[in-house]
């Protein structure tokens, strides 16, 4: 009977409500691609999209040289976001009054930098009736007065909440318009006044009921001498005004069981290298299998993903019997996943959209002199046939257009081919590996911009792909704006970013100071405190293992790891659940419940300024856990639940684990599914890497009994007590590369 | 960014060559084995010659390579540390130390190993990146310091001194920034670059250098200079209060200025700066009229047109042009400047060129100049259209409500204020026009209730200003008055609303409160008025009195002097009220209206006796609105007799106005009572029958029991034939009321001798008369018929043979009941006197002329009535004629056919009728009978068995139809049944025959003799 009750209670509770709304998550970026011709490079998405999407918010980009979108087409549309530097619009009116069609589906809108409808584009300028009525959408009237001198300007109003996130308005300011704050319900986060006369007020910030406009120059500054960039604006302040993203539950990449997320994955550049390494370099040995000692057979708690190049390996191109050896070695290992870095390693993706053979063939002959450039003068290993030439070279390829590249591809034996590329290399790698372990990653070499096509072809052999977004945070990188996001559509597909950048951009491109990579820990460190931007990734090529400050830095950085409080996870995982966070969709089901609906592998919900909220267990399905982190609430879903319901309460107390009606996963290193209540006890699969520290939030005192089982089989069994706050403080010794069993039954029952 | 990665990676190569060339060519082991890449054993070595105090270049650099090979970086940072400490002028262990720093991310200490470097060696590539540095970093005071050290090394580098110049002025080092301009300015002759130029120029005008600004900007415009060099310079100094040296400047370029239309435009725009209006309304008539005006230059033309007084040229200019080339503001201007000069011809040209696109833009703006234009609806059109354009601002959405609320759309305008719902977020500097919003609209508890949250959340002067009004109407006067102590000085605008919403509520305390302050502050008359008013208000007459003789002896306005004899009366100064009216209204120069006015005065100031004689003056000529100023005068002063005397004489007077009469007459009724007043109602109830008069005359003798007199008056009214029958008709009723029957029927029969018969009166006679009148109705109706025209004899006939003259008709149409109109009257006439011989004659006459078949079905039913058989067949068969298929005519025809035995005839009619029909259980029977009778049983069967099923289906069957059915159960063969129910029946009816010979019958035909021999029996 009590089964049938509770069989009835999850029907009703998974019963989506006729009137359930989808909460709107996608903010469209209008930008215009003959000023912005790549998105990677637009201010949208190098700036603005990763406090978006750490506010929870989609970014679909829209190309405003083909005409204005039909807004009908984006049903989940929650926000609209422009950041132009000229005048793109042949007819600004229709733009206008395409916003007027926007705003009027509850829509907002965040305005940086140009307006886009002071003149036409080719520079006709627009009545100011025109300019008028737009900033009217903002609470704003312009005066036509411009103060392009602002050394008699000063701030009188300035939100310390908004401004100065991480500069300040001080020293040479922009030029400002004359912008009047015509309608009270805006909010003016920055008045300049001239002069110390009010009657010149000007209103250069300001956010309200239909969204917000940062003034050009004020919402992040430029230094031209070195391209740097910073925050004037705090983006995720500013954005949450904007996008009204208070109540909106976040899809979080960065968190799994209630732990920051980790995983490392190496791309396969360098694999032969002979390394310089003692006592490696006396016996001959190759890069890839110093890593292999000295950095992943060391951790066999931290997974790593391994992404060699076929072409490194195979004895038809350049691969000799000890680099396929070590890669078999590398594979064997329980920690270790199986990927690919391609076939042939193309450096300029741009070159193989329309592949014409015949413009690949003189590069053919140049290949062999490539490392013959300014820089290898330098190199020691100059004469080494196994030193690959990565990263930037000074060289420029003449004839055709392949960036900063030398030559198109490392490998040019055999014509491209990206069905080999791509589902060749996968299952080259997956022959390789153990049985029952397929290669399922892509990590994108060169310049790790692929083709649409390319990207298309990933997905078709069901695989995920990674790289690019070169994320640092750190001392020579000080600004969030080097920060990426989650990841970048390319046409209709998506790639998704690694959390961090990879060695090459600490070492010069690999030039030079080549301990640099231990600076990562400053990024990870950044992007962890006071707000968790990211998860730990340790993201770096073979090469490292060449050199023995490179080695050392790698070292450094897995120590670190270790001695983190960390969840990890293989690389394709972490690419799983970044693209459910472009997929999930949260039904809103009634006041502070939500269903997860389409989100693949997202495994966390987070909700920000949630101190004093916990989850409702009683209205809840599939939620694992929760933890609160900086002010944060964590959910941990259950990836056996497929449409898991989440739903907050109150709580009373911020410092303790909130009390619930059954046990809860506080935080944990494994990631766990099917949680399963009973009245003695609960049971989870568990599956992960290292001993299986946990913390449980239990409902009453008492002691513990605590079984790991596979296959009917008991691997470990451990016992523990309730501590005065409730918790049970349990690490399970035992191996769970393959899922396991865990059975937790209170004693006495 | 690659630059600067080039450029560390070169530093790092040449710091680590460098210290290899520092290395001691020596033998030593640990250098052979540094050089060997021997890494870990030559660490070894030089480590332990370190650690034995050797601290030579050569050692240290090497060590510090050798910690970089395995990438310990804080340890070289530490060696390289302690090595500048002590070589502290070693400029390449510095230049070492700053890579390592930057290696290791510490962009603090590297930046102060930089200024050491810069100390050491100073360049400018280090100061412009310490420079670079700070600027990132937000360190301005030592990103100042460092260009200012560049600038000192590099004094050509005029780049350096702009951005160092920029720097100070952004700090407020507003001097040291000019002077670091003008001194590179100096150094390269006037040469500093534009940006530089204009920074110098607004900070030498910022420090009332302007002489200096000017002199530069002269050497600068040397030349033939380039137009947005002159145009800036100029436009700068306009800008910063200084047009006269921006006049002098572009004043050198007049010349060029005609070709360049730019260049004309400024140097207009600074002639009317400088005040040369006339001069610049010269240049630009002289341009308008003698050569064209560009795209580019037009909007600006036209806004120095207006600028300078030039309205309409400005105007001729924009209307032969397209307008969307004139800037917004000039548009406005345009319009605004034609709505403030009330130039309605001018704002009916500017919406007709401006157009409806214009305007819709600009919805407020259009309802104001709707609202010049004397359009109330348009203005509130446009509000309307301002309110709901989703875009339209708060503020715009506030002036258009108010815009509503004069132009007298008080509901619309509450409508879009509720909508407006004003919420904490109203700016300050609307929260004066809100409160006055809320003070137009009556919502003075609402407005204040709101503005006591916003005071106590956000208090500011915008707030108070909006509260202040709305207290002194409604709120807390005392928190008013309280308010008003604390601020010495306030707009004497505000006082005075103050003081008049105070006075209108009658917070006579504050009202004067505000009136003092605004008399002290503008001591004007008309803030003295005010305060003489609220001095009033407040009861204190006498104080009023000083001021107000002062204003009146100024200016005795109608207002004044009605508020001067208020307080006059309010003292008791009658005296001085009357002598000061009095000497007015015997003034010939004082104008009518004004003497009107100060006999009101004197009314006003209870100087009765004195108004009275200028009153009835009035009375007499004047019409009668100073006619009840009189009666009212009169009553107050007394002099009741002398009005009762005026109205009895105005009342005589011939050709009095009607509506004068009228109400002199009820004047003198009110004033002199009805008895007094009786002669005259009398006089004008005779004089018109028809008036009111004559009820209120009728009125008065029945309230003083006055009957016979009434009766009299009554019936000479019913008989007068002037009155309209309405009266006549009502004095009939009023007869009848009071119990004079023939007077009433006399009257309506009056009233009813041209009325046809379903005339009014007409009616009530017969209602008099009842259903059987006496003989003399019936010879009135009578004499009426036989008078009638003939269209109505017919009708008149009727009613008399209706009403028991049917013989009177029968005789008065025996000799023309066959005409057309008459036949029908005469035919029921017969009917209703029972002359069935002359009924069936008169039907048979008339048949023939007849062709309406509801008429035809009348006569034949009429003859059937009175059993005139053969008639009614012919008028059945007329009908039918008509109406082929008409079921009552074939009906009657075939049972009148089965009647008179002729069964092929009633075969026919019942058949065509019950072929369409069900028809009734008579129609069946008898057509069942008729073919019975022709021995055809069989096809009577179906027609007897439908007409029995008919029967059997009545709730209700009388004996008739009983014994149709007995007879039916015999034709159709239930003989039991049939004599079963012959049986009931004839117990029932013993004594009916052919019930009995039916019943017989039917046993003898069924050989049921001896039954039959009962039933025939004794």
């Amino acid at each position: 009977m009590r089964r049938v009750l509770a069989v009835l209670l999850l029907l009703l509770l998974t019963a989506v409500p006729a009137a359930a709304q989808t909460v709107p998550r996608t903010v469209l970026a209008l930008y215009d691609g003959r000023e912005e011709p790549k998105i990677k490079q637009s201010r949208i998405h190098s700036m603005a999209e990763m406090p978006l999407n750490h506010l929870g918010l989609t970014v679909a980009y829209w190309d405003v040289a083909n005409g204005l979108p039909d807004p009908a087409a984006y049903p989940d549309l929650r926000g609209v976001v422009t950041w132009f530097a000229s005048e793109p619009f042949e007819d600004p009116a229709a733009y206008v009054a395409w916003l007027g069609t926007v705003l009027d589906r509850g829509v907002r809108i965040a305005v940086f930098g140009q307006y886009g409808v002071r003149a036409a584009r080719g520079g006709k300028a627009m009545p100011m009736a025109l300019v008028n009525r737009f900033l009217r959408h903002f609470g704003l009237f312009d005066d036509e007065g411009y103060s392009d001198l602002t050394y008699r300007s000063r701030a009188v109003v300035q939100d310390p909440a908004l401004v100065g996130f991480e500069r300040g308005l001080d020293g040479v300011l922009p030029g400002y318009p004359r912008l009047r704050l015509v309608d009270g319900r805006f909010t003016s986060h920055l008045i300049m006044r001239r002069a110390d006369d009010p009657a010149t007020d000007s209103h250069l910030i300001v956010t309200g009921p239909s969204g917000g406009l940062v003034t050009e120059g004020y919402a992040r500054f430029f230094d031209p001498e070195s391209l740097r960039k910073r925050w004037i604006i705090d983006p995720f302040a500013f954005f949450r005004r904007v996008f009204a993203t208070d109540d909106l539950p976040k899809p979080d990449v960065t968190t799994l069981s209630g732990r920051r997320m980790y995983f490392s994955h190496i791309d396969g550049d360098g694999w032969r290298n002979v390394t310089e390494v003692k006592p490696y370099a006396d016996q001959s040995r190759i890069a890839a299998e110093v890593v292999l000692k000295e950095a992943i057979e060391a951790h066999p708690g931290l997974p790593v993903t391994v992404a060699p190049i076929v072409g490194d390996l195979d004895a038809a191109w350049k691969g000799t019997p000890q680099a396929l050896d070590v890669a078999r070695r590398l594979f064997a290992l329980p920690q270790v996943e199986p990927a690919s870095h391609t076939w042939t390693h193309p450096f300029f993706w741009g070159f193989f959209k329309d592949y014409d053979p015949s413009k690949e063939a003189e590069f053919k002959d140049r290949g062999a002199t490539r490392k013959g450039g300014f820089l290898s003068r330098f190199r020691k290993s100059d004469s080494d046939d196994h030193y690959e030439n990565v990263g930037e070279v000074a060289e420029s390829a003449p004839g055709a257009d392949i960036g900063r590249y030398a030559v198109p591809r490392a490998f040019l034996q055999a014509p491209f081919d990206l069905g080999q590329e791509i589902g060749g290399s996968l299952d080259y790698f997956s022959r390789l590996a153990p049985d029952g372990k397929p290669a399922r990653l892509i990590q994108w070499p060169g310049d790790t911009s692929p083709f649409e096509a390319a990207v298309a072809e990933t997905r078709r052999v069901g695989a995920r792909n990674m790289n690019g977004g070169d994320t640092r945070y750190d001392a020579e990188y000080p600004s969030l704006t080097s920060v990426s996001p989650v990841g970048v559509p390319v046409g209709g597909e998506r790639q998704i970013y690694s959390a961090t950048s990879n060695e090459n951009t600490y070492t010069d491109l690999w030039t030079g100071r080549f301990f640099g990579f231990q600076n990562l820990i400053h990024t990870v460190r950044g992007t962890e405190t006071p707000v968790r931007l990211k998860p730990f990734n340790v993201y770096y090529h073979m090469y490292s293992g060449q050199k023995l400050a490179s080695i050392n830095a790698l070292k450094k950085n897995l120590a670190f790891a270790e001695a983190s409080e960390l969840a990890p996870v293989t690389a394709s995982t972490y690419a799983a659940i970044a693209d459910g966070f472009y997929t999930t969709r949260l039904v809103a089901e009634g006041p502070g419940r939500w269903r997860v609906v389409d989100r693949g592998d997202l495994a966390t919900l987070r909700f920000d300024r949630a101190v004093f909220r916990g989850v409702d267990f009683g209205r809840s399905v599939g939620v694992i856990g929760q933890r609160h982190h900086q002010g944060s609430l964590y959910v941990a879903l259950d990836p056996a639940v497929a449409e898991p319901v989440v739903a907050l309460a109150d709580i009373d107390r911020a410092d303790a684990d909130p009390a619930a009606p059954r046990p809860y996963l506080v935080h944990g290193r494994w990631a766990l599914a099917g949680l399963s209540v009973g009245e003695g006890g609960f049971t989870a699969r568990a599956q992960g890497f290292g001993p299986g520290a946990m913390v449980w939030r239990v409902p009453g005192p008492g002691r513990w009994t605590v079984t790991a089982e596979r296959d009917g089989r008991t691997l470990w069994r451990g016992a523990a007590d309730t501590d005065a706050d409730g918790r049970l403080t349990v690490t399970v010794a035992a191996g769970a590369e393959a899922p396991l069993t865990l059975r937790f039954a209170r004693e006495g029952r | 960014m690659r630059a600067n990665l080039l450029v560390v990676v070169l530093v790092l190569l040449a710091g680590i060559a460098v210290s290899l060339l520092l290395i001691p060519r020596g033998s030593e082991l640990a250098l052979q084995r540094f050089r060997d890449q021997e890494f870990a054993p030559a660490l070894a070595a030089y480590e332990a010659r370190y650690a034995q105090g050797d601290r030579a270049a050569g050692t240290v650099m090497a060590l510090t390579r050798l910690y970089l090979v395995d990438g310990s970086v804080d340890r070289a940072i530490a060696l390289m540390e302690d090595y500048v400490a002590r070589e502290p002028e070693q400029l390449e262990a510095r230049e070492l130390l700053g890579t390592l720093y930057r290696h290791a991310q510490r962009p603090f200490d590297y930046l102060d190993n930089l200024e050491a470097i810069a100390r050491l060696k100073p360049s400018d590539a280090t100061f412009r990146e310490l420079a670079d540095a700070y600027a990132y970093y937000g360190e301005f005071d030592r990103q100042a310091e460092a260009l200012k050290r560049l600038v000192a090394l590099r004094p050509d580098d005029a780049e350096a001194s702009v951005d160092l110049g920029q720097l100070l002025a952004a700090r407020g080092r507003f001097a040291e920034a000019a002077d670091t301009l003008a001194a590179a300015d100096d150094r390269r002759n006037g040469g500093i670059e534009y940006d530089g130029r204009v920074l110098l120029t607004s900070l030498l005008l910022d420090l009332d250098r302007a002489d200096e600004a000017f002199r530069r900007a002269e050497r600068w415009l040397s030349g033939d200079p380039p137009s947005y060099a002159i145009l800036s310079l100029t436009g700068l100094m306009m800008e910063l209060g200084r047009p006269d040296h921006a006049h002098r400047l572009i004043a050198r370029f007049a010349e060029r200025a005609r070709r360049e239309p730019a260049l004309e435009l400024t140097l207009i725009d600074l002639e009317i700066a400088q005040g040369r209006v006339e001069a610049a309304q010269h240049q630009l008539r002289a341009w308008a009229e003698g050569k064209p005006i560009d795209d580019a230059s037009l909007g600006r033309f036209v806004a120095l047109c207006i600028n300078a007084g030039q309205t309409r040229l400005a105007f001729d200019v924009a209307r032969r042009r397209d307008l969307h080339l004139i800037p917004d503001w000039a548009l406005v201007s345009l319009a605004e400047t034609a709505y403030r000069g009330q130039d309605r011809p001018f704002l009916d040209r500017l919406i007709d060129e401006l157009g409806d696109t214009f305007l819709a833009e600009r919805p407020l703006l259009a309802g104001e100049i709707a609202w010049a234009r004397g359009d109330r609806d348009g203005a509130a059109r446009w509000a309307g259209r301002a309110l709901a354009d989703r875009d339209s601002s708060f503020a715009e959405r506030l002036s258009a409500t108010r815009l509503l609320t004069r132009a007298g759309h008080r509901e619309q305008a509450a409508a879009a204020f509720d909508r407006l719902a004003p919420d904490s977020r109203v700016p300050d500097d609307m929260l004066e026009e809100l409160g006055l919003l809320f003070l137009d609209l009556d919502r003075v508890r609402e407005g204040l209730a709101w503005f006591a949250e916003r005071r106590a959340a956000r208090p500011s002067n915008g707030a108070d200003l909006g509260w202040v009004r709305l207290a002194a109407r409604g709120g807390d006067a005392d928190a008013v008055a309280a308010w008003l102590d604390a601020r010495p000085r306030l707009d004497p605008g505000l006082l005075q609303d103050i003081a008049s919403l105070a006075a209108e509520r009658g917070a006579a305390a504050l009202a004067l409160k505000a009136a003092e302050r605004v008399y002290a502050q503008a001591p004007t008359p008309r803030s003295r008025l005010a305060l003489a008013n609220a001095l009033v208000a407040a009861g204190r007459p006498k104080d009023a009195l000083g001021h107000l003789r002062a204003v009146v002896a100024e200016d005795p306005a109608p207002d004044v002097l009605a508020l001067y004899v208020t307080a006059l009366a309010g003292s008791g100064e009658v005296a001085e009220l009357a002598r000061a009216v009095g000497a007015r209204l015997d003034d010939p120069a004082v104008g009518e209206a004004e003497k009107d006015q100060l006999v009101q005065t004197l009314i006003d100031g209870r100087a009765y006796r004195a108004a009275l004689p200028y009153v009835r003056a009035r009375a007499e000529t004047r019409g009668m609105e100073w006619v009840y100023a009189y009666a009212d005068l009169a009553a107050r002063a007394g002099a009741v007799g002398d009005l009762v005397g005026f109205l009895a004489a105005a009342l005589e007077r011939p050709g009095l106005d009607p509506k004068a009469r009228d109400a002199m007459a009820g004047l003198l009724v009110d004033t002199a009572g009805p008895v007094k007043a009786l002669p005259a109602l009398k006089r004008l109830a005779d004089a018109a029958p028809a008036g009111p008069w004559e009820s209120l005359y009728r009125e008065t003798l029945g309230k003083l029991g006055r009957k016979d007199e009434l009766r009299r008056h009554l019936l000479a009214r019913a008989g007068d034939e002037r009155l309209p029958a309405q009266d006549r008709r009502g004095i009939a009723f009023t007869l009848l009321e009071m119990g004079e029957k023939a007077a009433a029927e006399a009257s309506f029969r009056a009233l009813a001798a041209k009325q046809g018969v379903d005339g009014p009166d007409v009616r009530q006679l017969l209602f008099l008369w009842g259903p059987r009148p006496g003989a003399a109705s019936l010879d009135w109706l009578e004499a009426r018929a036989r008078a009638a025209p003939p269209a109505e004899q017919g009708a008149w006939y009727d009613k008399l043979a209706e009403l028991g003259g049917a013989r009177r008709v029968t005789a008065a149409l025996a000799a023309r009941g066959h005409d057309g109109a008459l036949r029908g009257p005469y035919i029921e006439a017969l009917a209703n006197a029972g002359k069935p011989a002359e009924l069936g004659a008169a039907v048979r006459a008339a048949l023939p002329g007849e062709r309406d078949p509801e008429t035809l079905r009348r006569w034949a039913r009429l003859a059937e009535r009175e059993k005139q058989t053969a008639v009614a067949g012919e008028a059945w068969r007329a009908v039918l004629a008509l109406r082929p298929e008409d079921a009552e005519a074939l009906r009657q025809i075939g049972m009148t056919a089965y009647g008179e035995a002729r069964f092929a005839d009633a075969e026919r009619a019942l058949g065509r009728l019950l072929a369409r029909s069900a028809g009734d259980y008579e129609a069946n029977y008898f057509m069942g009978e008729a073919l019975f009778a022709q021995k055809r049983p069989k096809e009577a069967e179906p027609y007897q068995r439908r007409a029995l099923a008919q029967i059997e289906a009545m709730p209700n069957r009388s004996d008739a139809v009983r014994q149709t059915e007995a007879n039916l159960l015999h034709r159709l063969g239930r003989i039991d049944e049939s004599a079963a129910l012959f049986d009931r029946l004839l117990r029932a009816r013993p004594n009916d025959r052919q019930l009995r010979a039916d019943y017989a019958a039917m046993l003898i035909e069924n050989r049921r003799l001896k039954e039959a021999r009962h039933v025939l029996g004794p």
